[in-house]
């Protein structure tokens, strides 16, 4: 698992400068929740982790940020091999324009799995007992002479592990664009999942879902934390305090208060952070 | 109160627009059915078909189909690529801004120049009018419209839905295959559709590049007929007998259109099943 840290990150728009200096560090296997006003940097935040800031030509990086010790910024990087270890789910999710199987196995095609390699990592998946029904020794009785029946085998996997199978399995080669809102974003978590990734990042996964599904999606992150390192994006201050373990709060593009979720709310130390805590500050 | 003014000039142009297509097919049809007969698109002219005797313009349909699929097909090949080229992600922006325009300028050029310029080419090189020099001259016609259409088309993909293949690893090019195009591919249908219809009605382009003859062309070095010089030569006649063919072979131009932009639409319709909206 890679160690996350920030190292005075400032990260700017041509003038406008929306990170200040930040310094904080990303434990593993836990649910860190990045929160704050919005505006104050968070997304911009998020992005430069697996390096979708690249995408934004104005975004200018100062400062390092360390996976395992090494600047993912730094001369050598292999951006693409970043974004497979760091996966990313969009605020609103947008389905690609296929099927909802081809969605789930998109990455793995795009990165050419073996089959040895596909079933290794479901293997690795399926050690910790989240997926029920899903075992890989049920899954290697499966006919392994019928054509990509490993790929079927990651579909199904990673379907489940999104909360979404039950739902899906008998259109999965329906479109994608046909299911709900909140259906989407537990695809796009799947198709992140597909990848084999160690950290997932979230912008704000449910600010676009009913109650309901944004319950789905938090009871999924809860599940998945034991597995990956998660960094959820939100401005809802409550589903912080459900889902977090260690809180990040910016204000204005600064680090105000970092640390463990329960010392956070119940004993914040900066007057900011106690303002927001109880809604004097927005 | 601004609603019903909208509202009716909704209603009357949709009037308008319907009453042009219903008029201008049943004119056509009225004119020309009569001599829209079974030869009249199996077989090619005979000895005194302008004056009215036996033979019909199966040069002239033939002729219009290879000269506005080939040029439909070359000019896809070509635009697709450039359209994908002028995107933000592989151009630099006063490239792209000036490739544009220069795109929009010639789209607005009318056909005439096209097949003036293509008959002092090919004058130079000293190609005759054929099939080839035809198929050029209109590919040059429907690429602007093509690479624009497309670009269009490309440039109105929501940016989210590239980060969403990009955060998954894929490189750009990659991106643009799997995710772009796929979004993408009814809109490029329809540039098609657009270029291919402008294509097949022209007449001045070819009218000087591809030449006009009673037969069906052999290879791409013969001259080659087609469909609206068959209905500018034959309207221009005093014979009622050689008029009514001119109307039906507006008519079955009309009728080869009308098939591609279905077909086209249906599957446009089929692709689009899939994409996010
Ligand atoms: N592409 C961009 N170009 C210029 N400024 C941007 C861009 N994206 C965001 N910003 C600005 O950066 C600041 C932080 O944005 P963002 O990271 O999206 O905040 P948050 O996610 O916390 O709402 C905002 O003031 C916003 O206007
Ligand atoms: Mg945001």
């Amino acid at each position: 698992m890679p160690h996350i840290s920030l190292r005075n990150l400032t990260i700017t728009y041509g003038d406008l400068e929306v990170l200040k200096g930040v310094t904080a560090d990303i434990p593993d296997r836990q649910v860190t929740t990045i929160i704050g006003p919005s505006g104050c940097g968070k997304t911009t935040l998020l992005k430069s982790l697996n390096r979708l800031l690249d995408l934004n030509e104005d975004a200018r990086l100062y400062g390092e940020i360390l996976m395992d010790g090494i600047n993912t910024y730094g001369q050598n990087t292999d951006i693409l091999a970043l974004r497979k270890t760091v996966g990313f789910l969009s605020q609103r999710p947008y389905p690609l324009p296929m099927s909802i199987y081809d969605n789930v196995a998109f990455g793995p095609r795009i990165h050419k799995l073996s089959r040895y390699e596909i079933l290794n990592q479901i293997a690795s998946v399926e050690k910790h007992g989240l997926l029920a029904q899903c075992s890989v020794e049920n899954l290697f009785q499966m006919d392994m002479k019928k054509k990509n029946v490993e790929m079927d085998i990651l579909v199904e996997c990673y379907l489940r592990l999104s909360g979404l199978w039950d739902e899906v399995k008998d259109r999965l080669h329906g479109s994608a664009a046909q299911l709900s809102v909140g259906q989407q974003q537990r695809l796009a978590l799947a198709r992140t999942l597909a990848v084999g990734p160690e950290v997932i990042l979230a912008d704000e996964p449910t600010s676009a879902l009913d109650p309901l599904s944004s319950q789905l999606i938090e009871r999924q992150i809860k599940i998945l934390k034991n597995l990956y390192t998660i960094v959820v994006v939100t401005h809802i201050l409550r589903q912080a305090r459900r889902i977090a373990d260690h809180v990040i709060f910016l204000y204005m593009g600064e680090l105000v208060e970092d640390g463990p979720a329960d010392q956070f709310f119940d004993s914040p130390k900066d007057d900011r952070t106690r303002a927001y805590i109880k809604g004097t500050i927005s | 109160m601004e609603e019903t003014i909208f509202k009716g000039l909704m209603i009357a142009s949709l009037t308008l627009v319907l009453t042009a297509l219903a008029g201008m097919i049943l004119i056509m049809l009225i004119k020309g059915a009569p001599a829209l007969t079974l030869s009249m698109i199996m077989e090619t002219p005979r000895g005194g078909y302008y004056l009215g005797k036996e033979g019909g313009i199966a040069n002239a349909i033939v002729g219009s189909l290879y000269l506005s699929f080939g040029a439909s097909i070359i000019a896809f090949l070509l635009s697709l690529p450039m359209a994908f080229a002028l995107q933000k992600d592989y151009s630099g922006r006063q490239f792209a801004r000036f490739t544009r325009l220069v795109l929009d300028v010639l789209w607005g050029v009318p056909s005439i120049v096209y097949g003036a310029f293509g008959f002092v080419v090919m004058v130079y090189f000293g190609i005759r009018a054929s099939l080839l020099g035809g198929i050029i001259v209109l590919t040059l016609l429907m690429l602007p419209i093509m690479v624009r259409s497309m670009d269009e088309v490309i440039r109105m993909i929501p940016a989210e839905l590239k980060e969403v293949s990009i955060a998954l690893g894929a490189t750009k090019l990659e991106t643009t295959f799997a995710v772009i195009f796929r979004q993408g591919l009814p809109g490029i249908v329809t540039a098609v559709l657009l270029a291919f219809g402008r294509g097949i009605g022209d007449a001045a382009s070819i009218l000087f590049t591809a030449g006009y003859t009673d037969y069906i062309p052999r290879s791409l070095y013969d001259p080659v007929a087609s469909l609206p010089l068959a209905v500018f030569f034959q309207i221009g006649t005093p014979i009622p007998e050689v008029q009514g063919r001119a109307y039906a072979s507006a008519l079955i131009l009309l009728f080869i259109v009308l098939i591609v932009c279905v077909a086209s639409r249906l599957l446009a319709r089929r692709f689009s099943r899939k994409i996010i909206r």
